[in-house]
């Protein structure tokens, strides 16, 4: 859970409206409905951990401290520790004990920054070389200027705000993590963006492979039927733009709260049936990844959308300060 | 509630008709603040705790991050009505000191190298006061903070031993409390057999201290139980769920 | 701010899909703190808060030599939300003690007089502490009927020689002359709404706190947000807080 950024003066009052936006959105509209295909980014692993915890679930949770196995020569995961040969559980979670690994998948915690994650973050602050970022994480990430426009920028000349301001949503790729967690996100990657109109929504980071689902199967069906661009942060946060965004939204909290319980994805479905805009499946067999559209340059659009909305989940603590006024 | 020249013991049974080394009726919950990150209520027959865990979080002011760890941070309260005559709120010299000694109970359990510049906030408060307080909050805060994901060795299992009038006992209440000969608290890592408080004041013999440190450690591993059961239940709610769960296997791919 | 919840409040829509002028749902139980002389808890949805009533003697003030008194006093206690911080109360903690005394004292529910043990020498003073357990907006409404619910379940006790206060037994249960109820309306944009949660605050512009008593008489006002509202807008919460209040009543018989 991350505290409200701090405020540094002149931010709240600042208005992103009028003057420099010049008018509504016009991306909500102009976007072809191609970009439904548009895959969110989801790590590789998502799929593959939400199965595991299903096949896993019928074992007990375990708690800090309880013993899984002995290492017998496996790799460990980040939340168990060794004593000896034994394998302990650090956080509370579902073991898993295979032939070639022990790990717990994790029931809780904070998201902690990996490399290679893709994540959606929010511009706090502009600074003269880059911008920091908030990742819905204790750790606040930092955007290099090189890292985030394709362009030259001579960063003496020029203010950095016209490309991401404080309060622009981003898809982004953590870039790098160091021993101490300084962090650095980066939008040199296959569909990062300037997240555009919407809605922002965060859930507990450890509920996102179960949203997602084994190959994008929960997400995709989510998003075929309520007809909503989803992009899915494996920071816990997600983006939504559509017209039955409210089912969606109310379609992951649910998938959030009950993460455990049996025939989730077919009480998922019935909730979403029958929605306006709901977009055919690609084939018959809703296998597994949706191609992921190769989106041209990992660069700011021009600065005409505004209207950007935030939905917070009801939980404290995290307001992207300055969505632009409508 | 204070000072008292009764009997403290009747017909071989305590006040409240316990037997010497029998501890007083216990709850456990968890979830019970819906905005902290991990919470637990913990109940000793009328004594109340509360506790609410954020983090690891961002920590403010800078000066005060560690470069190389996370720190924890552990706030013990008492509410105002929490005892017979009222507290003045703020803090006193009692809240801090205990405050202190609560969380170090916790450093050697909590895995705080894996989270450098952070911090893990536990906040405690005792909602009712009837003896043996600051174990009572180290129980719930060790549920809350395995709910909210704190990685630690092990749990902490944490309870009160003493002496009244001349009889070893556990599990002190308020009464006894205040008119022991000793009261002792304890708090360990249940399952490594390893202590990470320990406070006594009184008097005691060696080999009275020693009785005492095992029964402790008895009660201890009792109470580690109720705090397994008491967090691994509350996931427990569709009984259906591990039937199921394999029959939706076969959607997943 | 323009948020998720205000575009939804334009448009007489909220995020749980309640009405504009429904509450969440409201829970009261009382009697659950024992060592205070009166206590309660009150849940508005998610949001949580204690109400303890602790008695103590005093002496009077010297312009109201044969009354008791009372005093309310909050804590926005950490544990309660991520964006409070430990310390003596700030000015939302403050005001919204002072609201809800204002709305006890002016309506006359309490017989001070009855309160007085010995004239020119000594009274019960009543504290009432409300100690926030989790914040989920609407921190008003929530404190003023745990406050009333514990002061319906206070009972005075018993004085020893008429200086010692036997607690745990009483005299008799304290009188409550009238039955004030609290609402506060809140105004975003054209739209009205009552019980907002903590994401809907955010995207308030005013807000009016209105306590009226059994017999619809007013007896207390604070405005509070930093938006200015019209004389018509006040008329029109006022209407909105006498009708509510019938029904908030309710609970507290």
């Amino acid at each position: 859970m991350m505290r409200r950024p701090i405020r540094r003066g002149g931010f709240r009052g600042r208005d992103m409206g009028g003057d420099r936006m010049g008018g509504r959105d016009r991306f909500e509209n102009e976007r072809p409905r191609e970009e439904h295909d548009e895959h969110s980014e989801q790590p590789a692993s998502d799929g593959g951990e939400a199965a595991e915890l299903h096949e896993h679930a019928h074992r007990s949770i375990v708690i800090p401290g309880e013993y899984i196995d002995d290492k017998k020569g496996r790799k460990l995961g980040d939340d168990v520790y060794e004593e000896g040969e034994k394998v302990f559980a650090k956080v509370m979670g579902i073991p898993v004990a295979n032939e070639n690994e022990i790990k717990i998948i994790p029931m809780s915690g904070v998201y902690i920054p990996n490399i290679s994650d893709n994540v959606i973050g929010v511009i706090t602050e502009v600074g003269i070389s880059g911008w920091t970022v908030d990742i819905n994480s204790p750790y606040i990430a930092f955007m290099p200027v090189a890292d985030g426009v394709d362009e030259f920028v001579d960063t003496n000349r020029t203010d950095i705000s016209r490309f991401f301001d404080v309060g622009d949503a981003l898809s982004c790729k953590i870039s790098k993590v160091t021993k101490n967690k300084t962090t650095r996100v980066s939008m040199r990657a296959m569909g990062a963006r300037k997240l555009l109109g919407g809605s922002l929504m965060k859930v507990k980071p450890v509920k996102i492979p179960r949203i997602i689902g084994k190959g994008g199967s929960m997400i995709n069906m989510i998003k075929q039927r309520t007809g909503c661009v989803i992009y899915v942060g494996k920071n816990g946060v997600i983006w939504l733009r559509g017209d039955n965004k409210a089912e969606a939204i109310e379609a992951i909290l649910t998938i959030e709260r009950e993460s455990h319980t049996s025939g989730l994805t077919d009480k998922i479905s019935r909730m979403l049936e029958g929605l306006p805009g709901a977009v055919q499946p690609a084939a018959p067999t809703a296998q597994a990844t949706a191609p992921v559209e190769a989106v041209p340059e990992p660069v700011v659009q021009d600065e005409e959308a505004e209207g950007e909305e935030h939905v917070e989940r009801p939980k404290p603590g995290w307001e992207p300060e300055n969505f632009p006024q409508r | 509630m204070g000072k008292t020249n009764d009997n403290l013991i009747v017909d071989g049974k305590r006040l409240d008709g316990r037997a010497f080394y029998e501890m007083r009726p216990i709850t456990m919950r968890i979830n019970a603040v819906e905005n902290a990150d991990g919470s637990a209520q913990v109940a000793f027959g009328n004594t109340e705790a509360i506790v609410a865990v954020y983090g690891p979080r961002k920590l403010f002011p800078r000066f005060l991050q560690e470069n190389d760890r996370g720190i924890m941070r552990y706030r013990y309260n008492m509410a105002p009505f929490s005892c017979t005559d009222r507290i003045r709120p703020g803090n006193s010299r009692r809240g801090i000191e205990i405050s202190k000694t609560s969380r170090l109970a916790f450093e050697p359990a909590a895995f705080l190298d894996d989270f450098p510049t952070t911090v893990v906030d536990v906040f405690t408060e005792i909602l009712q006061a009837d003896g043996s307080t600051r174990v009572t909050g180290i129980n719930a805060a060790s549920m809350a903070m395995a709910v909210a994901g704190v990685p630690m060795r092990d749990l902490v299992a944490a309870c009160s031993v003493g002496k009244i009038q001349g009889q070893l006992i556990v599990d002190l209440n308020g009464i006894e409390d205040n008119n022991s000969e000793a009261d002792v608290a304890v708090a360990m890592m249940p399952t490594k057999d390893r202590l990470t408080l320990l406070q006594m004041d009184g008097v005691l013999t060696k080999d009275e201290l020693f009785t005492l440190l095992d029964k402790a450690r008895e009660n201890c591993m009792r109470i580690y139980d109720m705090q397994k059961a008491a967090i691994k239940n509350s996931f427990k709610q569709n009984p259906d769920a591990e039937a199921a769960v394999e029959a939706d296997k076969g959607e997943m791919q | 701010m323009k948020t998720y919840a205000y575009d939804l409040l334009i448009n007489d829509k909220r995020i749980d899909g309640r009405a504009m002028e429904e509450y969440r749902k409201i829970g009261i139980k009382r009697g659950i703190i024992h060592n205070a002389e009166g206590s309660a808890v009150c849940t508005i949805g998610s949001t949580k808060i204690i109400a303890g009533v602790k008695m103590e003697t005093g002496t009077p003030f010297a312009d109201t030599p044969d009354e008791g008194n009372l005093v309310v006093n909050a804590e926005f206690t950490p544990m309660s939300s991520p964006d409070f911080e430990a310390g003596p109360p700030g000015e939302d903690a403050t005001e919204l003690a002072r609201i809800v005394d204002r709305g006890i004292r002016e309506s006359e529910t309490v017989d001070f007089k009855k309160l007085c043990i010995k004239p020119g020498e000594k009274v019960w003073m009543m504290n009432v502490d409300l100690h926030i357990i989790n914040h989920d907006g609407n921190l008003i409404d929530c404190a003023f009927l745990a406050a009333m619910s514990a002061l319906a379940d206070t009972k005075i006790p018993k004085l020893q020689d008429e200086k010692t206060i036997m607690r745990g037994v009483y005299e008799s249960k304290l009188e409550l002359r009238h039955n004030p109820a609290e609402v506060t309306v809140c105004k975003v944009a054209e739209k009205f709404v009552l019980d907002p949660d903590k994401e809907e605050e955010e995207a308030l512009e005013a807000k009016l706190t209105i306590a009226v008593r059994e017999d619809d008489t007013i007896c207390a006002l604070q405005k509070q947000g930093s938006k200015d509202v019209s004389m018509d807008d006040i008329k029109h919460m006022v209407e909105i807080a006498i009708a509510k209040t019938k029904e908030l009543r309710k609970l507290l018989k």
